[in-house]
Parts: structure tokens; sequence; C-alpha cells
């Protein structure tokens, strides 16, 4: 006769296991299906657990006070009646239990497959932002970085999830090291060094160098870029046969001396032009040093923007000897100034029209020259 | 391969218990009910089983032998207690017990459960966990099918405790201002959960409630399986007629409690034995024997028959793969053909 | 493709029309459609055309018409269910919350109900608090629904034929003020996608968000804004659930001001799903200011006129939301 299990039953959606309080059936007993076989305190309620089968009690599994499993077996049953899950849960076990079972503990049934609770899925990360390629910046900063010619892709952000705030722009900009954008500007000046250059390469032109002993210059580089400059505008006057614009073999003189500096900006050399005197005002050497020192920065205001009788590089402060500049028309003569010697040596080189001047007539300029700056 | 209990389909008229073969699907298909949920009662009893469910057991001739009146085209709308609605419907028992054990190869994919189990290819419509909710919807399918011009009918299961409900009302006096093709079967098993008829209506009769609105009522002894056919058979004759709806009245009773979490504190010990002595198989089987139609071992090899079916259910089902979360974000929608 | 200037309601009666005259599944049930032609006149003369079977006349009895709706959709009609005022969908809501949008999950798939519901809402029509509530967030609560709300005539016609092909159940909720208003409506029977924002004006200062009637309201107010000197972008969400916040995104990363607008009451209304997907989302960081809803008040609608009006968003309200906004640091 095939045993069946009376098991601990689920009473209730959340109850997962039972205490045995007291036993109403003992071993050797016939019981029917639907007779109380023990009490059990459940997490709600205690509980009567019925006889699922009919037949007489092999065994009890369990004593008062302990806690079974739902599902565990409660009691053995000696049974004709049918079990229909028998063994379909047993692991490699018979299809009915053949042999009696001993008083175990509590033998949790061999559970082949115990239904999970459906677990949410992960669900995808779906943030329309994502696959945008889109820059996280505020408003604010993409308004900033227009204006300032920034490219937002180049500035790191500081916000949350790395959105780039307006501040993050403005320090980018304020940085020297922005190199992007220094090559970005030093390429336009290039470009238009370019095209000055193109334009000058019809004129004959042709440079000589001289080294002429003078008084020393001034140690202030703007006492110094006056000084030579005055001198330079005072030479050109007294011949105002070589400080001409050619003008189509129509030579015209010009009125005045407006000598185009060459500063070094950050991104290469610029050029702002300055009416010189031959005798400076006592203000023009401030105002000459405001207008060198933001040049210096790339600022050149409009004024000083004008075409221009003559070029000036002052490398005296240098070891170049000679540089040979270029003339930017209407320029028929240029000049540069190279270092003073130990010995007072001061060398000089000057670019000339050649349809203006020959090199004798250079000569004549340089000795005016160094004779005014005395 | 299916493991399905072929319902009865095509039959005339004739009392089931009157010849071998309906006989035999007859019993079959109460057995059915039995044993599946039997194995669902032990399958939770020992936690194997995740969710709630409602049992039918000791209602299995009101299922069984109203659905013997349909035939394979037909549709039905199920209960909560529904499991001998999609069995009499010719469910397959393996994707039924799959889905209670919330796997991937059940009827809802895992989604449902007991109370959820629809089959498009047998024209179950599905279970309804709203009481009354299936109501209307079998009004609509019926309205469909006389729309269409088809000869199908709609079988609508729902309980005493749905006729309270609006639903129903709404429902069955839309079924028969357009004379629709619906056939309404109250299982009346006394209880609504735990209020009994006799406290939830003043009518004495649920099929009295037809009057009100124009069409047939008939209250019937549904745990006789002949019994509930003949009533259900005539009543789908004239619905196919074009004659539209009728109500049928099942008195029955089961045997467990209303869900899971049921403790019986409603109703006496002695009034569920009464109404186990009035067993629906065993009153069958006695009949068929007493007549010859069977013999008692024909009965017993019907009912180990599907007793293997059972565990085959069971163990097919258990080593089906679980439900896979990872479909449901998709499976809101019904996705639509060809886009846009 | 040819365009016309019709109402709303003319928009809305052609696509049912060409609906049914292209398939012989669809058909129309409610209450009072047929002779009658439909509480706001919408199915009009339908009844003639197609007869009292497919322009079906109901009794009162919402939950029943909804259940049967969701039962012959099952079994392969394609019904559109007119409800009368959108109030009432609260008689009919088991059939629509817990049969319409669940069954094809929960039944596992393989079913499905392909069935339109369109009901009036909305207020300004002097109906009181039973007749004139704003419920579409009742709605796009519920995962399996599909809620459109067409502002415009043209897509009153092309949501509800998408609504119409769509296998799912989609509420189409059409603001009662909106029956009379007319636009440039396509002859053909065009479809407006379901799922998609609609950028109904494109600005660069601001977004306003809105639906329903608050749509053309933005507009309105979007015009008198721009003669100020202040641009709105203006979006239509159109369709509520799945909602597509795409646009709505773009538009504030590109403006940083946003301005959502609807006439429903404010506590837990749609645009608290727009407002809360947007603090989600990275697109908060683009914000200049904080987020601003313009709703209606938590009150029931009331009867009087210069009562219902005070409840709801007007013009005037949403250039001076929108003013404020700007003004925000």
């Amino acid at each position: 006769m095939p045993q069946v299990a009376i098991v601990m039953p689920k009473m209730s959606m959340t109850m997962t296991e039972g205490e045995l309080l007291v036993w109403h059936v003992e071993v050797g007993q016939e019981i029917k299906a639907g007779d109380v076989v023990c009490e059990v305190a459940t997490d709600k309620i205690d509980m009567e657990v019925e006889a699922t089968a009919s037949g007489k009690v092999v065994s009890l599994h369990g004593n008062p006070g302990d806690v079974l499993d739902v599902g565990a077996p409660l009691v053995m049953v000696d049974s004709v009646e049918d079990d229909l899950l028998a063994g379909i849960f047993d692991a490699p076990a018979a299809p009915a239990v053949e042999t009696p079972v001993a008083v175990a503990p509590t033998p949790a049934p061999a559970v082949v497959e115990t239904p999970q609770p459906v677990q949410p899925a992960p669900t995808p990360v779906v943030n329309p932002l994502v696959n945008t390629g889109d820059i996280l910046a505020t408003p604010k900063a993409r308004e900033v970085a227009r204006e300032l010619n920034v490219d937002l892709a180049t500035v790191p952000g500081t916000g949350v999830d790395g959105v780039i705030k307006h501040a993050d722009v403005e320090n980018l900009a304020n940085t020297a090291l922005n190199q992007e954008r220094t090559l970005e500007k030093r390429l336009k000046t290039r470009l238009a060094i370019a095209k000055a250059i193109a334009a000058s390469a019809d004129i004959p032109a042709f440079s000589m160098t001289f080294a002429q002993k003078v008084s020393w210059l001034p140690s202030d580089k703007t006492d110094r870029l006056v000084k030579i400059a005055s001198a330079w505008a005072r030479a050109l006057t007294a011949h105002p046969e070589l400080h001409a614009n050619w003008n189509n073999g129509a030579p015209q003189s010009f009125s005045e001396v407006k000598i185009a500096f060459s500063v070094m900006a950050p991104h290469g050399v610029v050029t702002p032009v300055v009416p010189v005197a031959t005798n400076p005002s006592s203000g023009f050497t401030a105002k000459l040093k405001e207008i060198l020192a933001n040049a210096a920065k790339g600022h050149i205001a409009v004024e000083y923007l004008t075409s221009s009788t003559t070029g000036l590089v002052d490398a005296s402060d240098s070891a170049v000897v000679a540089a040979s500049g270029i003339l930017i028309k209407p320029q028929p003569l240029a000049l540069s100034v190279g270092m003073q010697a130990a010995d007072q040596t001061l060398h000089l080189t000057v670019v000339a029209d050649h349809r203006l001047a020959d090199p004798a007539d250079v000569a004549l300029l340089v000795q005016r020259f160094v004779r005014e700056l005395g | 391969m299916a493991n399905t209990i072929s319902p009865l389909f095509g039959h005339n008229g004739a009392p089931l218990s009157q010849s071998a073969d309906t006989a035999r699907t007859t019993l079959a298909g109460m057995w059915a009910v039995r044993l599946f949920e039997e194995a669902v009662d032990s399958l939770f009893a020992r936690g194997l089983m995740h969710g709630t469910m409602h049992l039918s057991i000791g209602q299995e001739a009101s299922a069984i032998g109203a659905c013997a009146a349909l035939e394979h085209t037909d549709f039905i709308t199920s209960t909560h207690r529904g499991h001998g609605h999609c069995i009499g419907k010719g469910a397959d028992l393996t994707r039924m017990m799959a889905e209670l054990l919330a796997k991937q190869t059940g009827y809802c994919r895992g989604r449902g459960g007991s109370m959820h189990i629809a089959d498009a290819s047998t024209g179950n419509l599905g279970a309804n966990g709203i009481v009354a909710g299936g109501i209307p919807i079998a009004a609509g399918a019926a309205l469909a099918q006389k729309m269409k011009g088809t000869d199908r009918v709609v079988m609508c299961f729902f309980g005493d405790g749905a006729t309270n409900e609006g639903a129903f009302h709404e429902a069955v006096n839309l079924a028969a201002i357009w004379d629709l093709p619906v056939i309404f079967v109250c299982e009346n098993n006394k209880y609504g959960m735990s209020f009994s008829t006799e406290k939830s209506m003043k009518v004495e009769n649920i099929s009295e409630r037809a009057a009100a609105y124009g069409i047939p009522g008939i209250t019937v002894e549904g745990n006789d399986a002949d019994a509930v056919y003949a009533a259900c058979h005539e009543a789908v004759q004239r619905a196919r007629a074009g004659h539209g709806p009728t109500l049928v009245e099942n008195i029955t009773y089961r045997w467990k409690g209303h869900s899971k979490s049921d403790k019986n504190l409603y109703r006496t010990k002695e009034e569920i034995e009464d109404w186990k002595h009035k067993d629906p198989i065993v009153k069958f089987e006695n009949r068929v024997i007493e007549q010859g139609v069977l013999t008692r071992e024909d009965c017993d090899a019907i009912a180990a028959d599907i007793r293997e079916k059972t565990r085959v259910a069971i163990t097919e089902a258990t080593t089906a793969p679980d439900s896979d979360p990872a479909e449901l974000l998709s499976s809101v929608y019904r996705a639509i053909q060809g886009g846009n | 493709m040819t365009d016309r200037i019709i109402t709303y309601s003319e928009a809305i009666r052609e696509a049912i029309g060409q609906a049914m005259e292209a398939d012989p599944n669809v058909f129309m049930l409610g209450e009072d459609i047929g002779v009658y032609g439909g509480a706001f006149g919408v199915s009009g003369d339908l009844y003639h055309r197609f007869g009292a079977e497919r322009i079906r006349d109901t009794p009162i009895s919402e939950l029943g018409i909804v259940g049967a709706a969701v039962g012959a959709a099952l079994v392969g009609m394609k019904p559109i269910v007119e409800i009368q005022f959108s109030d009432f969908t609260a008689q009919a809501m088991d059939q629509i919350v817990n049969q319409a949008a669940k069954i094809h999950f929960m039944l596992g798939g393989e079913l499905s109900v392909p069935m339109v519901l369109r009901a009036p809402l909305g207020s300004g029509t002097g109906a009181a608090a039973q007749h004139s509530q704003s419920l579409e967030a009742w709605f796009a609560h519920v995962p399996g629904l599909k809620v459109v709300m067409p502002a415009t005539a043209q897509d009153a016609k092309g949501l509800l034929l998408a609504a119409i092909d769509d296998p799912n159940p989609v509420l189409v909720l059409e603001h009662k003020l909106l029956y009379k208003t007319s636009g440039p409506v396509t002859e053909e029977a065009i479809r407006t996608p379901i799922g998609k924002s609609h950028v109904a004006r494109q600005g660069k200062d601001v977004v306003i968000v809105a639906t329903g009637v608050m749509v053309s309201r933005s507009l309105e107010a979007a015009a008198a804004l721009a003669e100020k000197g202040i641009d709105a972008t203006v979006i239509d969400v159109r369709t509520l659930s799945p909602l597509d916040m795409e646009p709505i995104e773009e538009a504030v990363r590109a403006t940083g001001r946003i301005l959502l607008v609807q006439e429903a009451p404010k506590h837990v209304g749609f645009m608290a799903e727009v407002s809360a997907r947007l603090a989600e989302s990275k697109s908060i960081y683009s914000l200049e200011a904080p987020i601003k809803r313009l709703c209606g008040l938590d009150i029931p609608i009331p009867y009087a006129p210069q009562l219902e009006k005070s409840v709801v968003p007007q013009i005037p309200n949403i250039i001076q939301a929108v003013e404020d906004l700007i003004r925000e640091p």
C-alpha cells in the first residue's frame, strides 16, 4: 500500500512556515480525509490541519514547538488514496514512497523547481540625450561661448554630469593656455600678413645694413622707441624726395610721418600705425606706450589701423644684428634697428623702394638719422 | 503535443449520459477539472505555486455540461473561477498549469496566472478577475457575430455575485434589446466570497432576473451535467437562430473556500459535507453505470487516463522556462503592423 | 493632397465616414448618435449614410457600451465608442481600465482591443462640474491605453484615423470648445502619427507646452508675445500616452525656459509628468529658470461664466506667465 504525505499546508498567500502546536492523531490510528491531524500557528492565525488523505497513520514528523516549512511532510499515511503529485517533485526516488520513513526532524520536500516571484527587469536606461551627441551646457554658457568664440566641445564642464556652466566657458577663455584659440588667431594674423606681403611683392626693394657708433640708447623700451622714431621722422622729413608715394611714376611726398611699429602679440606680429612728430610732445611717450602695450595683447584701436609711410622694427634689446623687413604699400622706406654692441655700435638696416632711392640716397638718409639720434 | 480533453462539439441535444461516447467525453472533462484543481491545490499547499487561485471543485458539471452545448468556433468569457470553462472549451492542460506555475509557456506567459487564462484558438476570450467584468465583453463579442452575420454564439460564465453588479444589468439589457447570440450562464454556488445569495438578493432564483430584460431565464440543477447540457443546448439553439439571449442559472456549490485565504467562517462543515454527497462526477458515473452505458471499469479507466494527463501537465510545466521579465516593457501595447 | 477649411466636428465625422467606407468592421456606438446626430452633433448624418447597424444608438449605459466595444474589438471589429461627456467615462471605468487596457498584456499577447473611445472634455460651456472636467491624466496613468488630444481640425481627423488603425485601445479626448473651430483639413484619409509631440510654432526665447484647447490659446499668446519681442516655441503634445518628450527637451535645451499649460487641475495633472520627466532628464541643466506650470485651479468647474473662466488658463494668463518666466534671472 503506498504511503502518502500530509504536508504542512500553505494556508495564506504569505505563509512560508508553520509552528506545530499539538498533534491530534497518533501512529497506528485510522484517519480519513478532512480529520484534523494537528494544529499549527501561522503568521496570521492558528489553524487546524486537515488530513488530505484517508488511511492508517504510519509516522509523525516533528514535535510541538517545531517550525516546519510549507510542504514539509507532517504525517505519513498508508493510503489507498491517490496522491496526484506523488513522485513528481521527489528527487531520484521512486514514484511513491514504498518504505516507511523514519521520524526525521524536518525533511524538506525535494523541490525540483520553485516558482520565483517575477523580478522586474533591469529597465534599459533610455535618455534622449545619450545618443544625440549634444553638449550639455546651460543657455547662458552657450551665449558666452558664442561671444568669446569658444568651442563648447573644448570646455570642461563643472556642473552635475559634466554640464558646462557659463563660468566654465569664461575660465577657459581667460586661460593663456587656450592653445586652440591662439593658433586660430595666429592663423588669422598669418593670413593678414600674407595678404600684405603679396601686395608688396611687386615693389623693387633693396636693403642696406649700417654699423654706426651712437650714444647709448635709453634703457626704457618706450623711451628708446620714441627717441628712434622721432629721429627717423626728422630724417625722413629732411628727405621729402625719398619719403614719398611712388604713385605710378608721379611721386608725391608725404606730409607727415606715420610709422608702422612692429609689435609681438601672442599670435604674431601686429603693426599699429602712429603719426610721429619731428618733435614729439611730452605726452607722446605715454600715449605710444599705451598703444604698444595694447598691441602686445592683440588689441589695436581702429585709428591706429590706417596706412603708414614707413615701418620701424626696434630689436635693439636683442641679439639681432640685421633684420631685412618688407615694405607695406605705400611705404618707400623701412628701418630696422638691431643690437647696440658693447662699443655703442648700433646696427641699422634700411629697406628702400629702388624706384625712389638709390643706395647712395639711403646712405645719406642714414647719416642724417644718426645725426638726429644724437 | 497538446495535452487537452477533446470537448464534445456538434452534439445533437440528446442527454450526455445516453451514449458511451458522450458519457466518456463528459466524464473526462469533469475529471480533468477536478484533478487539475486538486493538483493545483496540492501544489499551493506545498508552497510550489506562487499566487492565489479560485477552485471550482464540486462545480464541474456546470462548466462541462454548458460547454458541451457549444461548437469549436463559439466563444466563451470566463471568471476568476474559470479552470473548468477553459478545460471545457478545450484548453491545453500543460499550458494552463504552466501559467499557474509562472512559466513562459503558460497561456499568458506568466503575466495573468489562474484568473486570466485566455485561449484565442479555442474561442476563450479570457477569464476575468473583475466580478461581472466579462459580461459586457460577452455581449460585445456577440454583437460582433451578429454584425458579421456569423452563426457563432458566445457563452458568458459568471457567478451569483456578479448578478448584483451594474455590468450584469447593463450587458444583459444590451444583449436583450439587440437580440444578441449570447448565453448567460450563472453558476450560482451560493456565496459571493462569504455573502450568501439569501442575503445578497431578494429574488429566490437568479433566473427570475431575466424577466426584467424580457428574455427567458431557467434555473437548473447545476451538478447534473445532463440537466445543464439540456438547458444550455436549448439556449444555444435559440441564440444561434437569432432569437437572442437566455439566462441559465446552474445551482451548484464549491467545496473549497473562495480563494486560498478563505477560512470557511461563513458556512458549516455540515453544509459542505452535504454538498459533497451531491458530487457531480459521482452522480454522472452512477447514472451511466446504472444505465449500462459505461462500466465501473470504464469510468475508472477514464479517471486514470486524466490523472496521467494531469501529471504530464505538471511535469511538463515544471520543466518549462520561467516567464521572462525582459519582454514585459515591450508587451504593453500590441505592435502596429507595418509601422505607423 | 487637397486641403479645405472645415470644422473640427466635420473633420471627425469625415474621418469616421472614411474609416467606415474603407473597413466594414468599423462601426460606431454611443448614446444619441443616430438620428439625433450626437450630443455635440459630431456623428451628424452618418446614421443616414451607414444605417442603424453601424451607427448604433445605445441605451444610457456607459459601462455596457464600452464593455460591448471591448468584446466586439476582441473578435475583430473596430468599434468607435462615443461617450457624450468624458465625465461619464467614470461610469465605464472598469471596462476601460481593468479590461481594455490590460487584456493584451495580461492575457499573454494573443488578444488585443482595437477600440477607439471618443469623448469631449473641458470647460467653457457653462455645464458645471459634472460635464466640464479634463480627465486625461486618469487615462494617461493607465498602462495599456493610448491617449490623444487633437488640438486642430486636421489632427482631429488624422489622430482619429490613426486611432482606428491602432490595434490598441485609444482614447481620443476632444475639447468641446474646438468642435466649432475650423482649419485646413486634408480631404484624403490622412493619419497623424500617435506618439509624436508636434512643434506648432518655433521660437528661440521660451517654450510653451500645451494640450487640447490650450494649444490654440498658447499660439495666440505667442503671437502677442512676438510683438513684445519674445519669441516662443509652442509644442502641442498631441499624444499623452505614449509620451514623446524629445521635441520638448530639445526646445528646453534651445531656450532654457519652459511653461507647461493645461486646463485640468494642477495637482497630479498631466503636466506634472512632463515636468517630472524634464527634471529627471539632463535637459534640466539647460534651464535658466524653474519649470513653470499654468493649470486649472484645484477645484471643480463652477457654473457661472465669470467663475468658469477664472478657473482655467486664458490667453492673458499665458502671456503673463511667459513674461514672468522671461524675467526670471
